[in-house]
């Protein structure tokens, strides 16, 4: 199945190998797999950006789709991210690899068949994620949401991507493998150490599973997997094709050849440990908080060295800059690298975390990444590639440059009012009154206040995505106006056998791929074992405390339907050891109190209040009747008229699906949770029991409701959070 | 309250993993530079090169767009 046609022919081509007088060999390129992929960039891309532009307007407009369970917020979330990382900035990640590197190696793609089955497979994996994620399959962990069957189905596909990568770079014909494919390893090897660690689950049934960590260890999990997603999906993988679309562009080797090295080692090394900067002023020990801190601060040294050499290998091209919208897209999208990773090490400052932390200011530092990084660097290869695929011109650059403006524009107006909108969200919370009370107790207040600032937000994704519009209009003409020309020809001399010359040091592991890999998996599994491995030994070396106990059946049914909806995309349920949170939230959360939590639900984003401890009566700020909280989720503006909160009416109307009880009891007694032995048999007794008393409680206030409604499950969740440790008081 | 006071308090020794962390990344630094700067520099500008060096379709180089924004619609 190879594509190349390769034949050999003695001549004499003076290159920058040093290898004058060789036998030079003839072999094509094959740009039909790198052309699918980047079809499938612009397609997914305008998808994944209508989503978001959904769920940027159901946040002002809470009832937009309601009654539609699987056009909800909280489950359209989820599809929105997955679709920007995976799909659009897969695709994109995809199409720039399988162009620049057999050009870098010298040589075809090793397998025609592998790389059809990487895109085959990595669209229908992006398919049963757009179908799944809606009708609310997930394991409830921000942007590792797909279930297992998906999961298995990523790994293998991705194992396919690394061994097309791999084996063309033993195939190929130039000593040196150039810093982009670097880059490209490291992205390979990693992503596959993240998402199978992080995805290990026990299977309840199809489509459902419970992570084997649970709590604090499955959030140290989590965030290791979250950041080094951003890492080595969106960050290393985009820079090796900086370091190859940015020269071939501006038509000039990188500005230091040096530096680009110590860059790659010191960023992969580096990034691995910073995880931890998500779970500031958690429940997380000091010492890992302390290293996730250190870290980031120390990240902004390769990651300004990186954004240095690529800005720098257009000086004295400047003039072209101006003209050219690719080396615009370029130059912007390199600044917004620049300033998202400058502001990464600010955000896990723990004073700038302790404001920014939940709160949009987080929405805008990721948009600033996509929009600006992912997606200019994206267009600028797009709009590269697109001439060289067609033998054309492209259709017409004007419109490019428009919609280099749109976009620049758009990030802006998408990003600087949602900082606004986080920061001020966030001194309201914090602010107290003089006689020590908080001034805003009502949570909607400060909701109501950023309102404006999401509807600019709106405005601006409306800019970015009309400048999308024009480039789908240029795809298409630029396609209709050319020829695709799917073999490239070029020639290079055949490799020497290595070990014919006396090579040392770097130049030994960076000319053996396999050693190269197997070098850059070491460096970033250090960063990871020494993390996660004190967190294992710490839970098994300490006790639970006592008062913690797992959920009841009908509680557990319930936390898997919070998990469905999404509700952790609006909630978090962590509260930090803040004297304004505490006084707003409750008593602040405990590592001990979640070790029956899989998967934990701490969240990232406070657009509704904390729930960790909306089931104590105490905190009264939180603590809200059963009958109130039927109201609410069936109707949350009738409780509260400019609650943001959307409407859940099918709660009321569906079974809780009694047959899973069993299943998900011994799912979670094969975790380690104590049910007694049996107990699964007992299980759907004990929910119906405990339902039977909810359900009382709302008819005897007048409401129409059946015991086996998914809204009492539900309300036996939220009844229990945070209560376990005030049992004894 | 007593009772769930930091449950890892009491692990010993693990305060000392930022530390080890810092050395190690600072040995490994030290490392990759020196190999670094040890590096020949005629080497270093043909592997910088080494992007450039295919015979990619001259009539559509970049210089053309120039050209070409002046003539598109
Ligand atoms: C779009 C974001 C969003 C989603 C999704 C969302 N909520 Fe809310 N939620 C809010 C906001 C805003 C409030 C505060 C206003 C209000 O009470 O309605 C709120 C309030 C609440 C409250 C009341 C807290 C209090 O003040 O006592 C509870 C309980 C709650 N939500 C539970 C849920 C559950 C359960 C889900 C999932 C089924 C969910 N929420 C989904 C935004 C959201």
């Amino acid at each position: 199945m190879r594509s190349s046609r390769e034949r050999q022919i003695p001549m004499q081509k003076n290159n920058n190998l040093n290898l004058n007088y060789m036998e030079l060999q003839k072999f094509t390129y094959d740009n039909k797999i790198a052309r699918l992929f980047l079809n499938a960039t612009v397609f997914w891309g305008i998808v994944a950006m209508l989503v978001g532009l959904l769920i940027a307007t159901a946040l002002v407009f809470p009832t937009l789709t309601s009654g539609i369970s699987f056009l909800s917020f909280g489950r359209i979330r989820p599809l929105h991210t997955n679709a920007a990382i995976f799909a659009f900035v897969g695709n994109a990640i995809f199409t720039g690899v399988y162009y620049s590197t057999p050009r870098l190696l010298k040589t075809p793609m090793f397998s025609e068949l592998l790389g059809k089955i990487n895109f085959w497979g990595w669209q229908l994996i992006i398919l049963a994620a757009a179908i799944s994620l809606p009708l609310g399959y997930t394991v409830g962990k921000e942007y590792a949401e797909l279930e297992w069957p998906i999961d298995i189905a990523i790994a293998i596909v991705w194992v396919v991507f690394g061994l097309n990568l791999t084996m063309t770079m033993i195939k190929r014909r130039v000593k040196h493998i150039y810093v982009a494919i670097w880059f490209y390893i490291a992205t390979f090897v990693t992503v596959a150490v993240l998402h199978i660690v992080n995805s290990l689950a026990v299977p309840v049934s199809f489509m459902k599973s419970y992570p084997i960590y649970a709590g604090i260890q499955d959030a140290l999990v989590q965030w290791w997997y979250g950041h080094n997603a951003v890492a080595f999906f969106l960050t290393t993988p985009f820079l090796g094709l900086m370091y190859y679309f940015v020269p071939k562009a501006a038509n000039r080797p990188v500005y230091s050849y040096k530096l680009s090295i110590i860059h790659f080692w010191s960023l992969i090394f580096l990034y691995i440990w910073a995880g931890p900067h998500h779970l500031l002023y958690s429940a997380l020990p000091d010492w890992v908080q302390a290293l996730g801190v250190v870290f980031s601060v120390m990240l902004i040294a390769p990651s300004w060295g990186g954004m240095v050499n690529g800005l720098l290998t257009l000086r004295g091209a400047w003039d072209k800059v101006r003209q050219d919208p690719v080396l615009k897209m370029f130059v912007v999208g390199i600044t917004a690298y620049g300033m998202a990773t400058f502001e990464g090490p600010l955000l896990s400052l723990k004073t700038v975390n302790a404001i920014s932390h939940f709160t949009d200011w987080t929405i805008a530092h990721v948009h600033i990444g996509a929009l600006g990084w992912n997606g200019m660097l994206t267009f600028g290869m797009i709009y590269w590639l697109l001439p060289r695929f067609y033998k054309t011109r492209l259709w017409s650059v004007k419109m490019a440059n428009a919609h280099f403006w749109l976009a620049t524009t758009g990030m802006l107006f998408f990003a600087i009012p949602l900082y606004f909108a986080g920061i001020t969200q966030s001194l309201m919370w914090k602010e107290f009154t003089e006689e020590g009370f908080l001034k805003y107790p009502n949570f909607m207040d400060t909701v109501v206040q950023i309102l404006p600032m999401y509807f600019i937000r709106i405005f601006g994704g409306l800019l970015y995505i009309s400048g999308v519009v024009l480039m789908i209009i240029n795809v298409i003409q630029t396609t209709r106006t050319g020829k695709f020309v799917r073999f490239e020809e070029d020639q290079a001399p055949a490799l020497k056998p290595i070990g014919e010359s006396n090579e040392k040091g770097h130049r030994i592991i960076e000319s053996k791929p396999l050693l190269f890999s197997l070098l850059a998996l070491i460096v970033i599994l250090i960063g990871g074992i020494v993390q996660i491995v004190p967190m294992f030994m710490v839970k098994s070396n300490v006790p639970t405390i006592a008062s913690v106990q797992p959920y009841t059946p009908l509680e557990l049914q319930g936390r898997d339907i919070y998990l469905r909806e999404g509700c952790y995309n609006c909630h978090s349920q962590m509260v930090r050891p803040f004297r304004s949170e505490v006084e707003r939230y409750g008593d602040y959360s405990k590592a001990g109190e979640v070790v029956y939590d899989h998967p934990f639900q701490f969240g990232s984003k406070r657009t509704g209040p904390d729930l960790a401890r909306a089931g104590v009566k105490s905190s009264s700020l939180i603590y809200k009747n059963s009958v109130w909280h039927y109201n609410h989720f069936l109707d949350p503006q009738k409780m509260i008229p400019e609650s943001i909160m959307p409407p859940y009416p099918w709660l009321s109307k569906r079974d809780i699906n009694l047959s899973s009880t069993p299943k998900k009891i011994r799912a979670m007694q094969k975790l380690g949770v104590p049910y007694e032995e049996g107990f699964d048999q007992r299980a759907n007794e004990h929910l119906l029991q405990q339902a039977a008393q909810i359900a009382q409680e709302l008819r005897d206030a007048g409401i129409e409701v059946e015991d086996n409604k998914e809204v009492i499950a539900l309300i036996a969740y939220i009844h229990r959070l945070g209560v376990d440790i005030h049992k004894t008081e | 309250m007593r009772l769930v006071r930091n449950i890892l308090e009491g692990v010993a020794g693990l305060e000392i993993y930022p530390i080890i962390g810092i050395l190690v990344f600072l040995a490994f630094f030290v490392g990759v530079v020196v190999w670094v700067l040890r590096m020949k520099k005629n080497k270093v500008d043909a592997y910088s090169r080494i992007p450039l060096d295919d015979d990619d379709n001259p009539s559509i180089e970049n210089k053309d767009l120039s050209k070409q924004q002046s003539d598109s619609k």
